[in-house]
């Protein structure tokens, strides 16, 4: 890392590398027509009982990380907004774009 | 003897670092009174994007629920405009160009920038017992000049007028044998290539963007550089071809670059091979938990008495997160297919880094480590840039300036060596401190080197950059050698 960051197009071609230099940007989203499969776990001191349990799954659509808001929030933003109103307003205009509901029976 | 070297080198340091003081006081000064708002970076980044506290301790992560004004263009820093610049401004504001449309139906914009970087450093080494002492003030221009036409395409030329290869135009004060002035001047042209997308270069092949004619190509005499530096390093000329975006079950990304190599090929021994002709392919895979690099070369060359034969190469690299710890693991190997000859040898080279920031800083705390067997050589490097294991530390790199050695050397021959080191930063990054102790082994009975080494940089103004370097090596057998350096830098 240098004292002085200084940006200038790079001296050798980015194109045969498919990123600058000194930058790893990890894809890690779904490759199309792929999927994924994600474990979820509940302690049994938050369970209330023998159920069933009724699980809702929702895949949410957000414009933006939180955490970006964040990280930007000292350029300021437009209409008086703070970054509090911003960011609750990403998180209240996330679509929910698939919604699958469930029962599940403990097994004894 | 000994001790009045050590004084005389100890008052060089504080004469350096007390020139440097004043240099950066008076250069900030006289940059604040060209451009006033040349402290605004540092406003700006105290506001915390590192997610640092600040003096009243207010986490910077946090959402602040009072609002924050939008910045205009007259609040937020000035941009730092390269030497000269025609046509859309880099970085710059303003209207987009028409352009004009190439039969193809490309859309092409053009602008020039030129820009680059120039250095010159006062060098301090006494590498212990009877040597000579060397003290030199050597010079460095990289100059470039980008012809943007489009996002995806351009030509860039780049000259390095003040040296030719590892030969500086440089002032040498000692040894008293060899003083006076090296002039190393020349217009050689270190940098031309032209590198562009296929779809993007000839958009009415594929108006709606579903044959995958995005394939990327650089062809012309550039920088090479894999597996981190280790395996390749150099600027040749090539062609390159590269496929990205492409993807299989599991796996979003794969990048397959494909390149041919005639000419101005520097094999692992810094010298130009004028039969090599080198093939190779490189990849890149992103799987869910790591990226990883799997690259193979051949070079065919002729063998001569002392250099040159064939080469293959092969590298595996694996970067990946475990928590907040930064890992990479490499493996390269080298073969050489005929005898072994300064261009290439056997050899296999192992090598990891680890690094992480502490809780609540942006600081970096490292530790690297190599094991060496018999003789790795790169498939390419370029004299300026040192052996292959210029990654492990301060100690092992080279400055790319001058004749100042690296505390422990670059070379991977037979020996296993580790650097810890710890960077730290001030007055929002505009200084930095890293200081590191490290070590090599020889596993051939050869002598085992340890060194402490530290480096200071100061941010001044926008564009220029004052180091200061120094370091200590313990060999085996006790000689000691030290050295100091002081450089000054200029961005433009």
């Amino acid at each position: 890392v240098s004292a002085l960051p200084f940006i200038r197009p790079e001296s050798r071609p980015t194109i045969l590398y498919g990123r600058p230099r000194g930058v790893r940007k990890h894809r890690r989203s779904i490759e199309p027509g792929g999927h994924r499969t994600a474990s979820y776990r509940v302690s049994a001191e938050r369970l209330t009982g023998n159920g069933p349990y009724r699980v809702v799954v929702r895949l949410r659509f957000q414009a933006v990380p939180v955490n970006l808001i964040a990280a930007i929030q000292s350029v300021g933003f437009d209409y008086g907004m703070s970054p509090r109103q911003v960011a609750d307003a990403v998180v209240a205009n996330g679509d929910v774009i698939w919604e699958r509901e469930a029962v599940i029976a403990l097994e004894k | 003897m000994e001790r009045s070297r050590y004084r005389y080198l100890a008052l060089m340091l504080v004469v350096l670092a007390a020139l440097g003081a004043a240099v950066s006081t008076g250069v900030a000064r006289a940059d604040e009174q060209l451009d006033p708002t040349a402290d605004e970076d540092e406003k700006h980044s105290e506001t915390g994007l590192s997610g640092e506290h600040d003096e009243a301790g207010h986490d910077h992560l946090a959402l602040s629920p009072d609002p924050v004004p939008l910045l205009l263009d007259e609040d937020l820093p000035k941009r730092s405009k390269p030497l000269l610049e025609l046509g859309a401004p880099l970085l710059g504001p303003g209207k987009l160009k028409r352009g004009f449309t190439l039969p193809t139906g490309a859309v092409w914009t053009p602008a020039l920038w030129v820009f680059g970087t120039y250095r010159t450093s006062i060098n301090v080494v006494d590498f212990g017992g009877d040597a000579e002492e060397l003290v030199e003030w050597p010079q460095r221009l990289d100059l470039f000049f980008n012809l943007q036409l489009s996002g995806t395409e351009r030509l860039m030329i780049g000259f390095q007028p003040l040296n030719d290869g590892r030969r500086f135009t440089t002032y040498t004060f000692k040894p008293d044998d060899a003083s006076g002035w090296e002039w190393e001047g020349n217009l050689k042209v270190r940098t031309l290539f032209f590198e562009g997308d296929f779809g993007e270069i000839f958009p009415k092949l594929d108006p709606m963007d579903r044959k995958g004619l995005d394939i990327g190509f650089a062809v012309g005499r550039q920088q090479i550089e894999f597996q981190d530096g280790i395996m390749f390093n150099d600027q040749i000329d090539s062609i390159g071809v590269i496929r990205n975006g492409l993807s299989l079950p599991g796996i979003p990304k794969i990048r397959t670059t494909f390149l041919f190599g005639w000419n101005d090929l520097h094999r692992g021994d810094a010298e130009i091979d004028p039969n090599a002709r080198l093939f190779a392919v490189f990849g890149e895979i992103d799987t869910p938990r790591s990226t990883i690099e799997v690259d193979l070369a051949y070079v065919n060359s002729e063998l001569t008495a002392l250099s040159g034969g064939d080469g293959l190469y092969w590298g595996l690299g694996a970067t990946q997160r475990f928590g907040f710890v930064n890992t990479t693991l490499r493996l390269n190997a080298s073969y050489a297919l005929d005898e072994e000859s300064s261009s290439v040898r056997d050899g296999t080279l192992l090598f990891l880094q680890l690094s992480t920031s502490p809780r609540g800083r942006h600081d970096n705390v490292y530790l690297n480590g190599f094991l060496g067997i018999d003789h790795y050589t790169s498939v390419s490097r370029d004299p300026t840039v040192g052996g292959p294991l210029g990654g492990t530390g301060l100690l092992f790199a080279a400055v790319g300036l001058g004749r100042f050695p690296a505390a422990l050397g670059s070379s991977a021959d037979e020996s296993w060596g580790l650097a810890v080191g710890y960077q730290r930063f001030w007055d929002s990054d505009r200084t930095q401190l890293v200081i590191e102790i490290g070590g090599r082994k020889r596993t051939d009975g050869g002598t085992d080197e340890a060194a402490v080494g530290a480096r200071v940089q100061r941010k001044l103004g926008r564009r220029y950059l004052l180091q200061l370097d120094g370091y200590v090596t313990e060999m085996d057998g006790g000689d000691t050698r030290v050295g100091v350096r002081s450089e000054f830098r200029v961005n433009f």
